[in-house]
Formats: structure tokens, sequence, C-alpha cells
């Protein structure tokens, strides 16, 4: 049930979904092991049989499941994408969460009454691009681009009458989603296509003296002090020279959390919480959903302000957190 | 103390002890236990590309060399790291445990710096997301080595992990008290530089608005 | 025939040179083509956007086609604005943002290299649209390139062929940030850089260029080698991205490769000429990550 604010939470395993749904998540959200998803990692991710099971254990305890079927289907190859709808929709998905117009049109064609959203790799930023979303393919949701400040989101959902899924903890990417191509452009393999940013078989962590060399393919991401927090090779949260000076030229390696504004999103009228992380442990799966449990409880009894629970600095990437592109002064 | 969880202390001493070869043949019997109890956790390292992780518990004087992939899952213990490894995971011994068995979240002990990773990534991460999917618990395969005695067994490790961590506790605040009187010399001479350099800037802000009153009544009104 | 097109100018120009630059292209560049308009940020267009008339005509009356380009990303009421006044004029237009689609109501236009046509799926969906012609993005290799032109035997397809790749776009301001400076006060220093502001890795080795909040390669892309098996995949259209280079020349080269009167190699050599000491880089065309860059049959 649905209070104050529908938690969406990730898996990356059916042990992280169960772990979610005892957590206290409205939703869940996970993907198939392919390239259909964007969290195409080596071990990730849910068999047909994983999902079916999934579903069974979320259903019973009134929580929903949501499958991401949300990359770019390649040229000449778009029958996993197919198979991913068909397949959602026969293990009792509640929504698939698209991008590709060719995947939105077959959905809509082929799976009128399976719920449509709108994933964040379609970036729709503005009432324009949601609206035509929902007018060519149905969507019943939008999750918001992590570009946009608080009036915006409040701006968005006024003129377009979608629900709106927003982005509330986890990684944080400063590039319009679904169409950064920096990952691609040093490892080959595409984000957008294949599923996946700074792919762990490109990944390398090498000691230098003291510090940790982080790469990314031949390219050099970071190099971290041994007092300093480390971070993953995400190209666009690298230190590069600009000017010849070392700088965090894109963003800080930091994760969102935005705890502090979630009353100012419920006023402007968002309908779901999403925390990012299908990659991440289930024991972060734990922490971040049980931490967000009680603050959404605290605050649908009324606290103000909303409690801020001290143990998610911790698990944020970088072991920083930010408001991202909600505070004002970000861009 | 949970029934089930690691004693780490207890641990680190006996593994301290233990001969090179007692230890090779125990470990060897404890990966022969996993591989029954966990068998989808094998299976999925057995499909992966052959490859060798070093692990390295920095407050054990042993390291450890894990092969998965095309061979059947081997943990051998050595002195040394020479050979050629696809990754390193270094850490306490603690730590290493809870990451295997799910407890701890690997990402925020790498952004820490509490465990060190190096190498490729791919083999480290198709690792944890196996271990992620299962409910791994060390101590219980441990124990389980010793057959019909391994509960009475698991009761003493406690009792003795207990009695460690008391000793442990109480070592830790004679040290403490030790250091104390020398901390506390530090903050007070910290607490006088910070006086010092207060003092200073207030001093320096004085002379600049003395100069300024005297720039604007040059005749020299400044008593 | 294979077309050659001018993109839409990238970098922040003032405007005299804008015009200058069109001026000489109208006369004396061999491309059939020439996209206009602000696709990076829209805060730059009032700077130039009383010239573009009177270069649209310049352009026109030299027997080229024009199209007008648009943002990237739209989210502010100013883009939506200038978007909705552009789809009104009835000229042809790249929408760079689907959220244009919402204002065209079936009217022809161009998908630009910005929008994610991966499938023939997403293509049908374009065309069924309006799309007259299909920018492929950068990703794509020659393969996926020659499977989307075999659905659109009826239709355009246009290959980014010379420049700096775009490869992201943000909501962020990086040449601002790069100055201590906030977008909303940004001095519109992105315009020190005609070309972009180089990015390098840590140990000194260039990688990406910044120009405003949009992300570039640091490499020129270069297919000159690779013009005949795009021409055979169906490709028709080649763009040639404005730099502060002789774009005149380089068209020149490019429509002599095109034409048979020059050969990629010498085409290379020359087009090095103008482009040293940044690198060329073609890998997404050949499958491989874009900073690589594959010599082929040319060396």
């Amino acid at each position: 049930m649905t209070r104050y604010l529908e938690l969406v939470c990730p898996a990356g395993t059916p042990a992280a979904l169960r772990v979610a749904v005892d957590a206290g998540a409205d939703t869940v959200y996970c993907g198939f092991q392919d390239c259909t998803n964007a969290r195409n990692y080596p071990g990730l991710n849910f068999t047909r049989e994983d999902l079916r099971g999934g579903i069974a254990y979320a259903h019973a305890r009134s929580c929903r499941v949501f499958v991401a079927v949300n990359t770019f289907p390649r040229a000449g190859d778009f029958g996993p994408w197919q198979r991913a709808i068909d397949d959602a929709a026969a293990c009792g998905a509640d929504a698939v969460i698209l991008a590709d117009l060719g995947v939105l049109d077959y959905a809509t064609c082929r799976h009128p009454n399976l719920r449509r959203h709108l994933s964040v790799q379609a970036a729709a930023a503005s009432p324009l691009g949601i609206r035509f979303y929902r007018d060519a393919f149905g969507i019943s949701r939008v999750v918001l681009p992590r570009v946009l400040s608080v009036e915006e989101v409040a701006a968005l959902i006024g003129q377009t009458g979608v629900e709106a899924e927003v982005f509330t903890f986890g990684s944080l990417g400063t590039m319009v989603e679904g169409r950064c191509f920096l990952s691609s452009y040093m490892t080959g393999r595409s984000p957008s296509s294949d599923g996946v940013c700074a792919p762990a078989e490109c990944v390398s962590y090498r000691e230098d003296g003291d510090r940790l060399v982080s790469c990314l393919g031949d390219v050099m991401i970071n190099r971290f002090a041994s007092d300093e927090p480390a971070a993953y090779p995400t190209p666009c949260k690298g230190r590069f020279l600009v000017h010849g000076r070392p700088s965090y030229l894109f963003e800080e390696p930091t994760g969102l959390n935005v705890i502090p504004l979630l009353a100012e999103l419920k006023a402007a009228g968002v309908t779901a919480l999403k925390i990012e992380g299908r990659q991440r442990s289930r024991t972060y799966v734990a922490t971040v959903v049980t931490a967000f449990r009680r603050v959404l409880d605290a605050l649908a009894e009324g606290a103000s302000p909303a409690p801020m629970p001290d143990v998610l600095r911790a698990v944020a990437e970088g072991g920083r957190e930010t408001f991202g592109a909600y505070a004002k002064g970000w861009r | 103390m949970a029934e089930t969880e690691f004693p780490v202390l207890l641990a680190t001493n006996v593994l301290g002890l233990l001969p090179a070869p007692a230890l090779t043949r125990a470990t060897a019997l404890l990966m022969r236990r996993f591989g029954r109890t966990y068998p989808r956790l094998f299976r999925a390292l057995a499909g992966h590309e052959p490859c060798t992780i070093g692990i390295e518990p920095t407050d054990l004087a042993h390291r450890f060399v894990l092969r998965f992939g095309g061979t059947p899952v081997s943990l051998v213990p050595t002195l040394t790291l020479e050979q050629p490894l696809n990754a390193c995971v270094r850490g306490r011994l603690a730590t290493l445990v809870g990451l295997l068995e799910g407890r701890l979240d690997s990402d925020a002990l790498f952004f820490s710096r509490e465990i060190v990773i190096t190498g490729e990534m791919e083999a480290i991460v198709s690792l944890r997301n196996a271990l992620d999917r299962e409910t791994v618990n060390v101590f219980q395969a441990a124990t389980a080595l010793f057959g019909p005695v391994g509960h009475p067994v698991r009761r003493v490790a406690l009792m003795l992990e207990r009695r460690l961590a008391a000793a442990h506790q109480r070592l830790t605040m004679r040290h403490e008290a030790l250091h104390a009187a020398r901390r506390e010399e530090h903050s007070i001479a910290t607490y006088c530089a910070r006086q010092e350099a207060e003092l200073q800037a207030l001093r320096t802000r004085i002379a600049k608005i003395e100069a300024q009153t005297r720039r604007r009544n040059p005749i020299g009104a400044v008593t | 025939m294979s077309c050659l097109t001018l993109g839409p100018l990238q970098f922040h120009w003032p405007a005299p040179r804008r015009r200058d630059f069109y001026a000489r292209i109208a006369d004396e560049a061999p491309v059939e083509c020439v996209y206009l308009g602000e696709v990076v940020c829209s805060k730059r267009l009032p700077w130039f956007e009383k010239d573009l008339p009177k270069i649209a005509e310049r352009l026109r009356r030299a027997g080229k086609q024009v199209v007008f380009s648009t943002p990237a990303l739209i989210i502010t009421d100013r883009e939506v604005a200038m978007i909705r006044a552009l789809c009104e004029t009835g000229d042809l237009i790249e929408i760079n943002d689907l959220a244009c689609l919402q204002l065209l109501n079936g009217q022809a236009f161009v998908s630009g290299p910005l929008v994610n046509v991966f499938n023939e799926g997403t293509l049908d969906v374009l065309l069924r649209l309006g799309a007259i012609r299909v920018n492929t993005p950068m990703e794509l290799s020659i393969d996926a390139i020659a499977t989307l032109a075999a659905q659109n035997q009826a239709g355009e397809i246009e290959v980014f062929a010379f420049g700096r790749q775009p490869l992201a776009i943000s909501q962020r301001c990086y040449h601002a940030r790069a100055h201590d400076l906030h977008k909303d006060n940004c001095q519109f220093v992105c315009g020190q850089d005609a070309d972009g502001l180089a990015i390098a890795q840590l140990d000194g080795r260039p990688l990406l260029a910044i120009n405003g909040t949009q992300t570039l390669s640091h490499g020129h892309v270069a297919l000159l080698d690779e013009l005949a098996d795009l021409q055979a995949a169906g490709v028709t259209h080649f763009r040639l991205s404005p730099h502060a280079l002789d774009m005149v020349e380089i068209a020149t080269l490019y429509r002599a490769v095109l034409d048979g009167t020059c050969d990629a190699e010498e085409g290379l050599t020359r087009l090095r000429e103008h482009t040293a000491p940044v690198p060329f880089v073609n890998g997404y065309l050949h499958g491989r990550a874009g900073v690589d860059w594959q010599p082929g049959r040319a060396g």
C-alpha cells in the first residue's frame, strides 16, 4: 500500500528483490540478464524463472514489480527486446519501463493493456516531449531526467497530466541519459544499446605508489590520494585536466540524496520516488529502502522536516551526497 | 553475539598459528563444504572465464588465491601473491568475511578505502554478484566440518571469541589511558596556537583600522 | 549522387564571424545543404538570430538547401517558444529533441544526429511521423547504418563525416564550470574557444573537448576512406561539421573524394594538413571505441 509517495526500489538479483519487498518497497524494478536493460553487468539481473518467482513473492506482499526494457535495440537485432516485452507481460509485470521509439511502438501495438512507463533513458524533459510520448504511445508515467529543478518538475507535471517518478537516491549522471556516448567513446560498448556504462570488463584499478589509479579502457579516469574516497571510473565523474589543472569538470563522485526535498517534491505533484542502484549489493538495497521507508512513514504522519538518516552517506557514491540538479546553482 | 556470526578475533588468532599444510587442508575442506551447501553459487562461478583472484587479509600473515571458471573453485593459502592475478582484494579479515556473507556493501567499503581492489574488475563484479544471490555463512560451514560435534565446537568457539573480545577491549582501554595524557598536552598546544593566531589577526586588523583613520584624518586626530 | 551538407555551427562564434563564414560558404563551398541555428545552448541565439534570415536567403540564392536546426535539449519556456516559432515558419527543420514532434503535426522534417535512431523500429516511427531525412547517431557502425539505409530506400540517410563528434549534452554548463562561473551568469566564456576547449587525462593525453553544455570528441571524425562503402550502403548525405578551419577547402576535398577525382589516401593527407595536431577518429564506424582510429585501405 502506498503511503505518502510510492517508493520504487532497485533489485539486481532475486535476493535483492526479497530484501527490498521486506524492507518496505511499494514497487521493485528489475531487468532481464541481457542488453535489454541499462544495468547489464556480469552476474546481475533476472532469468525468466527468477522474474516469475520475484513477482509471486512481491505480489503476495502487495508490492508491484516493474521490468526495465530501457535500452535501444541495435539495427537488425530487435528479437531480444520483443521477447523481453512479451515475457515481462507473460510473467505478470505491473509495468514495463521503455525508452526506444521502436520498442514503445511494439509494446503499444502488441500489449496495449500492459502499463508503459517512459524510462529516464528517453530523456523527456519538457511538457512537449512528454505529451508526445503520451499521445503516441499512451504512457502512464514518466521517469524524469535527473537534470530538472523542483520548480521545473512541478511545471512539467502541471502541463502533462502524466504520473511523474523522480530519482531521489543513488548514482547521478550529469549528462542527459540515453544520449551520452562518453563511455562508448572510450570502450566501444554502448550504454544505449549494450546497457552498460563503464563496463566492468573495461575497468581496472592499479596502485601507483600510495595513490590509486582508475582506468576505463585506455583512458585514465582518476587518481586518488590515500586519504581520499575512491570512486568508479564513470566518465562523467572523472578528474581531467582543464586549462592544465586537475578538476572534476563534469561532476564530483557523489550520490544523489534528496530526503530534505521530499515534501517539496510531493507538493510539486510527484507520484513516485525512485532509488537508483540495481548494480549495488543487497545490503545497499536493505539500507536505503529501510531508511526511506522510515522517512516516508514519518512524513505521512506529519513529521517536519524529514528526518535525515545518516546511514545513507556511507553507501552513497564516493561517500558523498548531493541534491544534484534539484538545487539551484547546479547548472 | 549471534549464534552464526563469524568469530573474527578467534579466527585471526587460530589462522595465525596454523602451520601452512594444515591451513591448506582446512581451506580445501571448507571449499568442498561450500560446494555442497551452495551448488548454485559454484555453478555460476564455474561458468565464468578462468580467473585467479588474490585475497590479502591485512591482519593475517597468510594470503589466499581464489580460482574459478573452467576448473573447480579452489581457495589456496600462500605466503606471497607473486603469481599472475586477474585482480586482488585487500582488507581486514572481518571485512572480507562480511563481504563473502553479503552483510557488507562492497561499493561503500571501496569508496571508503576499507577494501582496496586492483586489477580487472570483470571477475570481481561477477564474483560479487554471484555471492549476492546467496546467503553464505562461513562460520556455519566451518563448524559443520566437525560433523556431529559441530554444534559444541560452535559454542566453544563463540565463548572463546567473547573472552578474546573482552581481553581486546581491556587492552584498548589501557592503551587509551596511556595515551590520553599526551593527547591532552597536544590539544592544549593546539588551543594556544589558535589563540595566538587569533590575537595576531586582531592586531593586524587594528593596525589596518588605525592606518585608515590616519589616512582620513591626516592632521593626526588619532589619540 | 551523394550530397555534402554543412552541419549547424556547434560553437559560439561572434556574429560578424558567422556572417563572413556563411557568406564564403554560400559563394565557394561545394555543399548542397546548410543547417543553420543553435543546437547547443539557447542563450546564444539572441547574439545572431537577426542575421539568420539574411544568411538563409544568401545560401538559397547560391542554390543551397537551408534547414533550420533545433536545440539538442528542450526544457525551458524559451526553448519551447523558439521551436514553436520555427515550426510555424514552414521552413524545413532538423529536430534534435523529440519534443519537436509534438509541434510538427505531420510536417516534413529532418531527424538530426542527436536523435537516437538505433534500429528499424524507431526509423519506421520517424518516417511515419514525417521524417524525410534521417541522421544516424554517432555510435552506429557501418553495418548498422547499412541495415537502416536498407529500410529507408525511398528516403535519405545522412552520416556525420567530419569534425569533432558530439558525445553528450547536459543541463550543466561545463565551460562556465571550467571558469568557476554559473550557467546563469556564464559571461559567454564558451565564445573564447572557437573549436571547443580541449580536456586532457591526468597524464596529459588529450581526450575530449567541451563546448558549453556539450561534450565532444577531441579527435576529428574523418570519414574519407569509408565514403565509398557508405555510399554503397545507401547513405545519401555526408555532414561536415563547421570548425575554425578552412571549411571551403575541406568541403572541396570531400567533394573530390566523393567524385573520385582524389583518392581517399591523398584526401586524408591533405585533410591532416588542416587538422593537425588534433588526431583523427573513426572507431564507431568500425564497431570499436569511438576514440580509435582505424586506418583503412588508404592507410
